[in-house]
């Protein structure tokens, strides 16, 4: 029942994008050190570009969240 | 947030951007803020980058001029352009209210709601203060026990028991001084008292008196004397009487009894006899010579003038001689018969004491002075026997002496006979007289005798009959006597029983009259009682069915408190149920109950103020969503929404008067925090309708998220529509019993 009410899903899918944010930001800022380290002289652009990415990935999600939330799903599909 | 803008510039796009979406989502509500500025500021997102600057003083006028250059721009080109503008107001969020503002369209800070803090109405909500109830037990003070002991100890003391002064029985011995029993001398002569001798005249010496020669003296003398003479001789004579009498009668009883001292008292009786004789002899003699010294004295004294006096008291002299004579002749003849009886007694004590000396020779030691003779059978015989043979001896004598004794009397007449002898005869005469009177003496006593036993057995037999007569007599009377007395008794008790039964059957009508009277009022008691358990029953019912339907609304109305709204759910199955039971046979009742939506029955319906706590939650995420889209809308607008509703404030009027007062208005106009506004107005003051009402003019996404919260708002009304139904049916249907 938790999950069904709105006020909980919203809660519940914002945290799960705060999340996602945190997690594909970092994954990105991993890929682009790497990339820079490895391929691009330690540049600082991709770096950031990378968490640019991840985050851009993780709004992405959450935009799907809240549409599907808006949809009535009693669970909202997580990533 | 200048200095970092003012850096930001040195940065790349993505940076810019990381930190401002970072700082978009900043929920710190207690930034107050103009929204224009806000929106300024996110304005400045959508917005072409502002000019690089390198100069730091001028990029700080430049940071703060260009967003402000840049919204005048485009508000001023939306003056102009309508389709930009429409571009512009659809794609940012409040670009619309700005415009009209800076255009002058509308006046500022229009719709400006002021936001309560739920955050702290939300924590209030959530407890409840558990008064705890002091439950004051009063010790009930029971009454003392016994209610003071009172019992009445028994009273000390104690009835007296008059001691029973055991009055000493007065019993006094019968003073039955043992009644000595006086051995009366049964034999005690109750004789005249001993004639005692009469005061024997002194025989006072004879002194001669000096003769008197004077006739008159001379006669009175000898009169004197004479009665001197007289009276000796009377008092001899009776003397002689007295003891002639005596005699006879103690010898009779003496035989009788057998008693010796009688002897004695014959004896001094005898003596006494005598010594009055003499005297009175001796008396007599001295009044004759008396009388006759007197008569010579007289014849001396004779002379011629006194002649007739001489004579005649010569004459009285002789009268008086003469006199004496027969009184002495009549002493003579006393004393005879004196001797004889004296011999007479004498012979008897003989015989006597010659009787008792036989017995004393048959018997020695036996004793006549007993009373009883204790003589053993065989002695009786012989003394009987003994006695008989005297009796015999004595009878033969008697009859040789009777017959020797005629022929001697008949020898003697006829020698005598020729003489005028009346005294012989008469002798013989008696002397055959006392022959037969002895024969007809020994023939009477034996019919004596005979008619002694005769009569002896006759007289006992009719005391006996006597006795059994009066026995039977007495046995009658008795008899009857108490049959009488039994009668009467009866007829009394007969009467008293009566009386007691009559006395017993009017308490017992009395008692049955009370008893049927209380019957009867028992009886309508038990009718009215009857009567009233029917109304009650029905009453109560009607409450019961209250009762169910005020549990139904309770339960439809809020729930356990301190749980959590999500818990709060339950299912009405069994308040429907009771009501169902109690509430037979009503019809109104069944189609409610029929009314009732099944989801309500069986998944049960979140209570009013589970609602109300859900509803603050569905209106914060309303809130959020505000600018979002029923279909869902890109991120941006997501916060672009979040930051609004951070903005927001919450309104201290949340609704107007005029619409409180029912005024028309145009709800069209009203957005969405105007409704959330006024739907939590409503909710606050449990006027769920009118928040359902509004709310459902919500659109987009917070009717979406509003929408759940809507369905059960439109359960819980209509189970609250129902249980109102039922209650009122319920209070109505009771109010008949009132």
């Amino acid at each position: 029942m938790s999950s069904s009410c709105s006020d909980d899903s919203n809660r519940e899918s914002l945290g799960r994008c705060v999340c996602d944010v945190i997690v594909k930001a970092a994954g990105g800022m991993v890929i682009g050190a790497g990339v820079s380290l490895w391929f691009l002289r330690r540049r600082r652009w991709p770096v950031w570009m990378g968490a640019g990415f991840g985050v851009g990935l993780a709004c992405r999600n959450c935009e799907k969240d809240m549409k599907a939330l808006k949809w009535g799903m009693l669970h909202p599909p997580s990533e | 947030m200048y200095r970092l803008a003012v850096r930001d510039q040195c940065k790349c796009a993505l940076q810019r951007s990381l930190q401002t979406t970072t700082n978009g989502r900043h929920y710190s509500s207690s930034r107050r803020e103009e929204g224009s500025s806000r929106s300024g500021q996110g304005n400045g997102q959508g917005l072409p980058p502002p000019p690089h600057m390198r100069e730091a003083g001028f990029g700080k006028y430049l940071v703060l001029i260009a967003p402000l250059a840049a919204v005048g721009g485009v508000i001023t080109y939306a003056k102009y352009d309508d389709d930009f503008r429409k571009m512009v107001e659809k794609k940012v969020p409040g670009a619309e209210a700005v415009i009209k503002v800076a255009l002058q369209e509308e006046p500022p800070f229009k719709g400006i709601t002021q936001s309560v803090n739920d955050q702290f109405e939300k924590v209030k909500s959530g407890y409840d203060t558990v008064s705890s109830s002091v439950n004051s037990v009063t010790s009930k003070v029971t009454g003392l026990f016994g209610g003071g002991s009172n019992s009445d100890k028994p009273k000390s003391p104690e009835p007296k028991v008059q001691p029973l002064k055991s009055e000493a029985p007065e019993a006094k011995k019968p003073a039955a001084a043992p009644a000595a029993k006086i051995e009366t001398k049964t034999a005690k002569p109750d004789a005249a008292p001993a004639p005692q001798p009469a005061a024997a005249p002194k025989p006072a010496p004879k002194v001669p008196l000096p003769l008197p020669k004077e006739v008159v003296e001379l006669e009175k003398a000898i009169e004197l004397s004479a009665k001197l003479a007289v009276k000796e001789y009377n008092a001899a004579i009776t003397v002689l009487k007295g003891f002639n009498e005596d005699v006879r009668r103690v010898v009779d009883r003496a035989v009788e009894t057998g008693e010796n001292t009688l002897w004695t008292t014959l004896r001094n009786r005898a003596s006494a006899r005598d010594t009055a004789v003499s005297t009175a002899e001796r008396a007599a003699r001295e009044a004759q010579e008396k009388i006759v010294a007197c008569e010579i004295a007289l014849s001396e004294v004779a002379t011629a003038e006194n002649h007739k006096k001489v004579e005649s008291v010569r004459n009285k002299i002789k009268k008086l001689v003469d006199h004496i004579a027969n009184v002495k002749d009549e002493l003579y003849r006393h004393k005879d018969t004196a001797s004889v009886s004296d011999k007479y007694w004498r012979n008897v004590e003989q015989a006597r004491n010659y009787f008792i000396d036989e017995i004393e020779a048959i018997f020695p030691g036996l004793k006549l002075s007993d009373k009883k003779l204790n003589l053993s059978k065989e002695d009786l015989d012989l003394f009987i026997l003994h006695a008989y043979t005297h009796v015999l001896a004595y009878q033969k004598e008697l009859q040789r002496l009777q017959t020797d004794g005629e022929l001697r009397l008949k020898r003697a007449i006829d020698s005598v006979r020729g003489d005028n002898d009346s005294e012989a005869l008469r002798a013989q005469l008696d002397y055959h007289l006392e022959a037969e009177r002895r024969k007809l003496a020994v023939e009477n006593q034996k019919k004596i005798f005979h008619i002694n036993a005769e009569s002896d057995k006759q007289l006992r037999m009719q005391l006996k009959k006597q006795a059994e007569a009066h026995a039977d007599h007495i046995k009658d009377i008795v008899a009857q006597r108490e049959s009488d007395l039994t009668r009467s008794f009866k007829r009394e008790l007969d009467d008293k029983l009566a009386i007691e039964k009559a006395n017993y059957k009017l308490q017992l009508a009395t008692m049955l009259g009370k008893l049927r009277g209380m019957d009867a009022a028992l009886a309508e008691i038990e009718d009215e009682f009857q009567d009233r358990a029917d109304a009650e029953r029905t009453a109560n019912q009607s409450q019961a069915l209250w009762a169910a339907c005020q549990a139904l609304w309770a339960s439809v109305r809020n729930a356990t408190p301190g749980v959590s709204y999500k818990d709060k759910l339950r299912p009405l199955q069994n308040e429907i149920k009771a009501i169902a039971k109690v509430s037979q046979g009503d019809d109104l009742v069944a189609a409610v109950l029929d009314s009732m939506p099944k989801e309500a029955r069986e998944r049960g319906v979140y209570p009013e103020d589970a609602l109300r706590e859900r509803f603050l939650s569905v209106e914060r995420v309303a809130r959020r969503l505000a600018l979002v889209p029923e279909e869902g809308a890109s991120l941006p607008i997501y916060v672009l929404s979040y930051v609004q509703s951070i903005f927001i404030m919450r309104a201290d009027n949340p609704i107007s008067t005029d619409e409180l007062n029912d005024k028309p208005f145009d709800y069209s106009k009203l957005d969405t925090y105007d409704i959330l506004n006024r739907a939590r107005y409503y909710v606050d003051r449990s006027n769920f309708l009118l928040a359902l009402k509004y709310l459902n003019l919500l659109q987009g996404a917070p009717r979406k998220v509003a929408g759940e919260w809507m369905k059960e708002v439109r359960l819980m009304l209509e189970m609250q529509q129902a249980a109102n139904t039922l209650m009122s049916h319920a209070a109505a249907s009771g109010v008949v019993y009132l």
